[in-house]
This record gives structure tokens, C-alpha cells and sequence, in this order.
């Protein structure tokens, strides 16, 4: 018991001193995104554009095809429960407001950690390992800047829109299942969705996507800059980063949906 | 007389010296990692600093570049203790030096011609034309005029070397620092570098730092030598008077050799203590 409670404890204490370096490279990062600009430093402006393609052109097929046949998923799954209270009509708009409030974002984040974070996290330890990040230091580039800013400043702007675009094809997944499966009127499909979303479901779905957007670019980059050991260290930080972004990902999805629930 | 004191470039006087190291100590983990280290790399001159692998040669030149702060002590680089200022006057510092990196450190999306540019697209606000002249002359002192448009995939590690050197003087700079400068090159092409070394010091006045354990490159570069062990310089003079050094450690790493104070064998007590952890032992 009393290993188990040391234990804990230091593993707490560690996680609690990541965070706290996370929030700090955040801090910076945030700086050199909406300050530094305004005094003549910009972002990398090549890097920039080359991590929206990356984050947002590259991720967008696969981002796609998850939440198209999550669509499909969903709305067969709800058909089957409310065929019991012979309310299949509502499979369009159970599919939407899953989509916009909750899957929508959820999904997109996981996939993107998967594929950006972890690219981000073994792009960043690789130039750490190979003493690339120490040359920018040296030349007096802050790495934060060159490195860290335009990665960070692109997923803000590109997971919101990769986000809405999972919400449109997961409802088209679902449209699929209602029409040929349930034999549901197009009109009548989209209508009921659209009558049963909100304005405010596809504003939280946003306003988490922008964050779990802030936890994918910070946790990649920054298990990136504190790469250790070589290849190894390497591989031990990109599957450190998908890993504690999910998690990060999934207890802030709560937090958030606990406080919109109760507000 | 009193000219033949001031200017005998012999005498590390400080009006003479580009780099002052006073009283340098560095600890990690309760180990002294430097221990008390007093320096002075003189203007224009090539200073190697050798000693065996986990001397602390590596981590005097993380300090000597502001990478790493000291436990306690100063060091004066062209006047001003970097040890006490903030990363922003560090930053305009380290404009006026160039560092090659044992691996070269290129960055490997870029183009040779970008890796050469880019210190001088952050800091200096030129024209691209000119940045353009300016690469290719830098790329040209280094003997790679042509190569801009490749990328490090496609070169050596000889001439990954001679591109990060050509970006270490892209801002003109007044000291250029080399971690193993040699490491992992032929013979024939380690000593093309070392005489690109010589050259760029005598022909642009640079103040060379190099820090090496290779011997061979070391007396064919160096003016100065200083020698660490333990954390400690045990000798700091010319190539010359290393050679003919009588200290037993200087000998043992000059010839190499296997048995020495360097490989020092453990006697049954400190053996013990080792085993143990204990000190005292009836």
C-alpha cells in the first residue's frame, strides 16, 4: 500500500511538472503566434503553409472516411433501437446532433493526434536528436518561434474546419442508411436534422475542437522537444504524445460536456 | 619593454583575449562536471580543447555558447558575462558567432542554399539578390560552389560539414566554435576541414574554438591547447610545449596508450567503497 502511495504520488508529481512545462511552451508559443507578429517577428511563413496542407489537406481523406462510416454506424445502431418505438424518422437528427455536439469533434481529434500529433512529435525529436534545434538556438532563432508557432497556429485554424467537415460526411453516412436502408425521403431526412440541431451543438462542437486542437499541437511538440536518447527516444516520445493526447483529449471531452450540460 | 608586455600575444592579458572563462563550475547530479575552470582564448588564435570522452570538453562549449548556464563562475565573451544575461541580449551575442555541430545540424527539409540563407533571412534585412551573393560566396570559401540547389540527403558528411561551416559564417562572425569538427570522416577529407579551419582563421580573423579528442588534428590546427581532465585543465599552452609536457595524463592521451592514470585501476579499498557505498572500512 504504502509503495502503491509513493508511487502515485511521484507519478502525479511528474505528470503535474509536464504540465506545467506544457503550459509554459504554450505561454511562449502563444506569444510568438499574436504578439511578436505585431513587433516584426512573424511565424514561419513556409512552415506555416506546409503544416495546413500536412495538418489539413493530408488528414482530410482519412478524417473523411472515419466519420462517413461512423455515420453509417451510428444511424444503423439508432435505427435498430427506434424501430422498437417504430421512430426511425429520427435517425436523421439523432445522427446530426451526435455528430455536431459530440462525434464530430472527438473523432476528428483522435485521428488527427494519431497522424499530426505523432508526425510532429518524431519530426521535432528527430531535429532535436540530430542537434538541429540546438543549431537554430545558436543562431539566435527562437525554436519556439521557427518550430513551435506555425505548427501550433496551424491545427487551431485547421481541426475546427476539419471538424466540420466530419460533421457533414457523418450525417451523409447516416443519410446513406436512411435512404436505402430505412427508405427515409431525402427532404425529410435533412429537414429532421436540421431541425433538431442547434446553433449552439455545432458552437460546443467547435469550441472543443479548438481545443483539443491546443492539447494535439502542444503535447506533440512539445514530447518532441524533450526527445532523449536517440531513435529510440524517438519512437518512446511519438508513442508518449498520441497516447497522453487521446487521454488529454477524452478528459477534457468530459469536462466539456459536464459544463455544457450544466450550464 | 613595457610595448613587447602589452602586445607578446603570449600573454593572455584581457584587452588581448576574445574569451574569458573565470572560476567555472557546472555539477549534474551532485557530480562536478566542471570544476573550477579558468580560460582565456585569445583573438584570431585557434584554441582546441581535447580530453577523453566525458571529460566535460562538450559540456565547457555548451556553456561558452549560453546553452547551458554555470553553477557558479563567469565567462566573458568579448567583454560581456553571458552567464548573466537574458535569452534577448544572448540572442544579439550569439548574432556575432557561428557554431558547427559534430553532426552539422543541417536541417534537412532545406536546400544547402536555404540552410546557408537562413541565419541571414532571420537577422539580416537584405534583398533576396543579395542574400542569393551572399550564399554563394559563403558556399565558395568552403569549396561547395555549385551545391546550393541540393539537399543534405544528397551530399557527404564531409561536405554536410563544409555547408554547416558556410552557415556558421554567414553573419560574418567574430568567434566560430566546433564540436568535433573531424568526428566520423576519412582522413583525407578530416584534414581538408582542418585546414579550411586554418584558412577561415588566418584569412577572416576568426577566433577558433575546437573541441577534439583526435591528437592529429589537434597540433596541425592549434595555437593553443587546453587539456581537460576530470573537469579540470590540467594544461593550457601551445602545440609545441603539449608534446614536450612531462604530466603523465597529457602523455597517456598523446600516445594513446592503454595503461596510464587515465585508466587508472582501482585499488581493493576504493574497489570496495564502489561495491559497497560505504567509506569507512575496518
Amino acid at each position: 500500500m504504502r509503495n502503491f502511495c509513493g508511487y502515485l504520488g511521484r507519478s502525479l508529481n511528474l505528470a503535474l511538472r509536464h504540465l506545467g512545462s506544457i503550459l509554459s511552451l504554450f505561454r511562449q508559443a502563444l506569444y510568438w503566434i499574436f504578439i511578436a507578429p505585431f513587433r516584426g517577428k512573424p511565424v514561419n511563413k513556409k512552415d506555416f503553409i506546409g503544416q495546413l496542407e500536412l495538418i489539413g489537406v493530408k488528414s482530410l481523406p482519412i478524417v473523411s472516411f472515419v466519420s462517413f462510416f461512423f455515420g453509417i454506424t451510428l444511424a444503423m445502431l439508432t435505427a435498430y433501437q427506434l424501430r422498437i418505438f417504430q421512430s426511425e424518422i429520427l435517425v436523421g437528427a439523432l445522427v446530426g446532433v451526435s455528430f455536431s455536439r459530440e462525434l464530430g469533434p472527438l473523432l476528428t481529434a483522435i485521428v488527427v493526434a494519431a497522424r499530426v500529433g505523432a508526425a510532429m512529435t518524431a519530426e521535432l525529436g528527430t531535429m532535436k536528436v540530430s542537434e538541429e534545434i540546438d543549431a537554430l538556438e545558436t543562431m539566435a532563432i527562437r525554436p519556439v518561434r521557427f518550430l513551435i508557432a506555425p505548427r501550433l497556429l496551424a491545427i487551431l485554424i485547421m481541426l475546427p474546419c476539419l471538424t466540420i467537415i466530419a460533421n457533414i460526411v457523418g450525417i451523409l453516412g447516416g443519410y446513406l442508411i436512411a435512404k436505402l436502408s430505412l427508405g427515409l425521403d431525402t427532404y425529410y431526412y435533412f429537414s429532421q436534422t436540421f431541425k433538431a440541431m442547434e446553433a449552439k451543438d455545432l458552437f460546443t462542437g467547435l469550441i472543443k475542437s479548438f481545443f483539443f486542437a491546443g492539447i494535439i499541437g502542444m503535447v506533440g511538440c512539445y514530447q518532441g522537444f524533450i526527445v532523449r536518447g536517440g531513435a529510440e527516444g524517438v519512437g518512446r516520445a511519438t508513442t508518449t504524445s498520441v497516447v497522453s493526447s487521446i487521454f488529454l483529449i477524452i478528459v477534457t471531452d468530459c469536462f466539456f460536456n459536464a459544463l455544457f450540460y450544466f450550464i | 619593454m613595457l610595448c613587447s608586455i602589452l602586445f607578446n600575444k603570449g600573454v593572455s592579458d584581457p584587452y588581448h583575449a576574445m574569451i574569458i572563462v573565470k572560476n567555472l563550475v557546472k555539477s549534474f547530479d551532485n557530480r562536478k562536471i566542471l570544476d573550477n575552470i579558468n580560460l582565456k582564448i585569445e583573438k584570431g588564435k585557434i584554441t582546441v580543447i581535447m580530453g577523453g570522452s566525458g571529460c566535460g570538453k562538450s559540456t565547457l562549449l555548451r556553456h561558452l555558447i549560453g546553452s547551458i548556464r554555470p553553477d557558479s563562475g563567469e565567462i566573458l565573451i568579448a567583454g560581456e558575462d553571458i552567464t548573466k544575461m537574458d535569452e534577448d541580449s544572448l540572442d544579439n551575442l550569439r548574432k556575432r558567432f557561428g557554431m558547427l555541430y559534430q553532426s552539422g545540424a543541417l536541417f534537412n527539409s532545406m536546400s544547402v542554399g536555404e540552410n546557408v540563407a537562413l541565419p541571414l533571412r532571420e537577422h539580416a534585412k537584405l534583398d533576396n539578390k543579395i542574400i542569393e551573393i551572399i550564399v554563394k560566396m559563403k558556399l565558395e570559401l568552403v569549396g561547395l560552389t555549385g551545391f546550393k540547389d541540393l539537399f543534405p540527403s544528397q551530399i557527404s558528411g564531409g561536405m554536410k560539414k563544409r555547408v554547416a561551416l558556410a552557415r556558421a559564417l554567414a553573419l560574418d562572425p567574430e568567434v566560430v566554435f566546433y564540436d568535433e569538427p573531424g568526428a566520423g570522416l576519412d582522413p583525407v577529407t578530416r584534414a581538408a576541414i582542418d585546414k579550411l579551419i586554418i584558412d577561415l582563421s588566418k584569412k577572416l580573423n576568426i577566433t577558433s574554438v575546437v573541441v577534439t579528442h583526435e591528437m592529429k588534428s589537434a597540433f596541425s590546427i592549434a595555437n593553443k591547447i587546453a587539456m581537460l581532465h576530470e573537469g579540470k585543465i590540467i594544461i593550457y599552452d601551445s602545440a609545441t610545449e603539449i608534446k614536450n609536457s612531462q604530466n603523465e595524463v597529457v602523455q597517456q592521451f598523446i600516445a594513446g596508450s592503454p595503461e596510464g592514470p587515465l585508466t587508472r585501476r582501482r585499488t581493493g579499498k576504493e574497489y570496495l567503497v564502489t561495491l559497497t557505498g560505504v567509506s569507512k572500512h575496518r
